[in-house]
C-alpha cells in the first residue's frame, strides 16, 4: 500500500479491544436492551428518545429524503425491539450497533432509490428538510462521544477522510467513489482501509 | 496477518461503512467462508470496524425527532410479536443463508436452488439428497418462484425467492404463519433485482399448517392488509 499515512497508520495491537475504558452511557443502554426482551416499552422510548435523533440525522445525510430516512429509523429500532438478542455485547456498543442497523437500512434504500430512477428516470427525491430553529439536549456523555468522533476524523489524512465521508455519510460505494474522483478503484480500497484502521485505533474507548 | 486475512480486513473495512457493492458482499462471504466462518480473527476485525463505523453516527448533529414519528414506532411496538419470527428478522441473500448456517444452509439453499428449477423432487428422493429436509411450492397469482425449505420439527427454515417482482420503495414482502388461530407475521424481505431471495425463519412452519404472503407497507405489519400474493401448504 502506497498511499500517505501508511506507515504511521499501524494496525491496532491484535490482542487489546478497540473499545478500552469502562462507558457509563453504554452501561445504562446495555440495562434498556436487557428490558426490551421483558417487553419493557419504556426501555425501548429512552433508548429511541437518547438516539434516533442521531440515527436521523445520519440516514438524512444517506438517503436526502424525509420519508425514507425515517423508514431507515424506524427499521432499525424495531429490529433491537422485536428481537433484542440480535444485539451481542460481546461484539461492542448498543449505540454503535442500532447506528450501524439504521445506517445500513438507509443505505439499502437509497441504492434501491438509485436503481429504480435509472430505470424509471424520475425526478430526484426531495432534499433533507432542515430547521435550524430546533436543537437537540443532550446528555454530557454524548456530547463527549461527538467530540471524540470529530477530532478523530479531522485527525486523518484528507484524502482518506474524504473517502470514508462518501462512503459513511454519503451513502456511495468505493466504485462510485472510485468514479466520482478519478481514482483507481484499489486507491479508494486502500485509502478506505487505511483511514478505518486509524479510527479504530483512535476511538479505542469503550469496553466489551 | 495472512494474505486472507489482510483482503478480509479490506472489505470488513468497507462493507461496515456500507461500500461494498453487490459484487463485494458476495466476495466478502465467499472469502470467509473459505476461511472459515468461525475465524475469531475475522469475528475481531468484524465487529472492530462496526464499533467504529456505527460511531461515525455522532460526529453528525443531531436533528429533531418528529412526534409523529415517535408515536408511530412505539405504537409498532404494540402490535409486534417479540422473538424469533419478528417481521424484523430479516437476511438478504444467498451467502448471508450460507455464511450463517454453514455446512448445512449449502445443502439447504442446493434444495431449494434445484427445486426452483424444476428437480427439486428428484434431488430430495434420490441418493445424496439432503435427508428429512422437505421443500414445497408456493402457488402464487404474482410473477416468480417461491419455496419453502424446512424440516418437520425444527425451528427454522429458508424461503427462496426467484424472479420476484421488484415493489416500488416503501413496500415488502411480508410472510406469515397461518394457523387455526389466524396469521402471525414471520418475517419481510424485498427483491432487489433479479437476485435470489432467502429469507431465514426462526420457527417450524410444519406446525402451522399454511405459509403465505403478501405485500405490504414497509417496514412490515402486525396483520396482514391485503390479499395474499403466494401461499403453500406445509405438511
Amino acid at each position: 500500500m502506497t498511499e500517505p499515512g501508511a506507515a504511521i497508520a499501524a494496525p491496532p495491537d491484535p490482542g487489546r479491544s478497540p473499545v478500552a475504558a469502562s462507558d457509563p452511557t453504554d452501561a445504562l443502554d446495555r440495562e434498556l436492551v436487557r428490558r426490551l426482551a421483558d417487553g419493557d416499552r419504556d426501555a425501548f422510548r429512552e433508548l429511541f428518545r437518547r438516539y434516533a435523533p442521531t440515527a436521523l440525522a445520519v440516514a438524512r445525510r444517506v438517503i436526502r429524503h424525509a420519508r425514507l430516512a425515517e423508514e431507515a429509523v424506524q427499521e432499525g429500532f424495531l429490529a433491537l425491539w422485536g428481537d433484542p438478542r440480535r444485539y451481542d455485547p460481546a461484539r461492542g456498543s448498543v449505540r454503535a450497533w442500532l447506528m450501524s442497523a439504521v445506517h445500513h437500512r438507509a443505505v439499502d434504500l437509497v441504492r434501491r432509490e438509485e436503481a429504480q430512477r435509472r430505470r424509471a428516470t424520475e425526478a430526484p427525491p426531495d432534499p433533507a428538510p432542515t430547521d435550524p430553529g430546533t436543537t437537540v439536549v443532550e446528555e454530557a456523555g454524548l456530547r463527549e462521544e461527538r467530540a471524540a468522533v470529530r477530532a478523530a476524523l479531522e485527525d486523518l489524512p484528507p484524502e482518506q477522510r474524504r473517502v470514508i465521508e462518501l462512503m459513511y455519510y454519503g451513502g456511495r460505494s468505493q466504485s462510485q467513489i472510485a468514479g466520482d474522483l478519478g481514482l483507481p478503484l484499489g486507491t479508494v480500497k486502500s485509502r478506505t482501509l487505511l483511514g478505518m484502521r486509524r479510527l479504530r485505533a483512535a476511538l479505542g474507548g469503550m469496553e466489551r | 496477518m495472512t494474505l486472507d486475512h489482510e483482503r478480509i480486513e479490506e472489505l470488513l473495512a468497507a462493507e461496515s461503512l456500507g461500500g461494498l457493492d453487490g459484487s463485494g458482499v458476495e466476495e466478502l462471504r465467499g472469502l470467509r467462508m473459505a476461511h472459515g466462518a468461525d475465524c475469531s480473527e475475522c469475528l475481531r476485525i468484524e465487529g472492530d470496524y462496526r464499533e467504529v463505523a456505527g460511531r461515525l453516527a455522532f460526529a453528525v448533529a443531531p436533528e429533531p425527532v418528529a412526534p409523529e414519528l415517535e408515536e408511530r414506532v412505539l405504537r409498532e411496538t404494540e402490535h409486534l410479536r417479540q422473538g424469533p419470527g419478528s417481521p424484523f428478522v430479516r437476511v438478504g441473500r444467498t451467502m448471508d443463508l450460507l455464511l450463517r448456517l454453514g455446512g448445512r444452509g449449502v445443502a439447504v439453499a442446493a434444495a431449494a436452488l434445484v427445486l426452483l428449477g424444476g428437480l427439486g423432487g428428484y434431488l430430495l428422493t434420490g441418493p445424496g439428497g439432503p435427508g428429512d429436509l422437505r421443500v414445497a411450492r408456493f402457488e402464487g397469482s404474482a410473477p416468480g418462484s417461491l419455496a419453502l425449505v424446512y424440516e418437520p420439527g425444527a425451528d427454522e427454515a429458508v424461503v427462496l425467492g426467484a424472479g420476484l417482482e421488484e415493489l416500488p420503495a416503501g413496500s415488502v414482502y411480508q410472510l406469515w404463519l397461518v394457523d387455526e388461530d389466524g396469521p402471525a407475521p414471520a418475517g419481510t424481505f424485498e427483491d432487489e433485482g433479479g437476485g435470489l431471495v432467502v429469507v431465514r425463519l426462526e420457527a417450524d412452519p410444519s406446525e402451522a399448517g399454511t405459509m403465505a404472503v403478501t405485500v405490504e407497507e414497509a417496514p412490515g405489519v402486525a396483520q396482514p392488509t391485503s390479499d395474499p400474493v403466494f401461499v403453500v401448504d406445509v405438511a
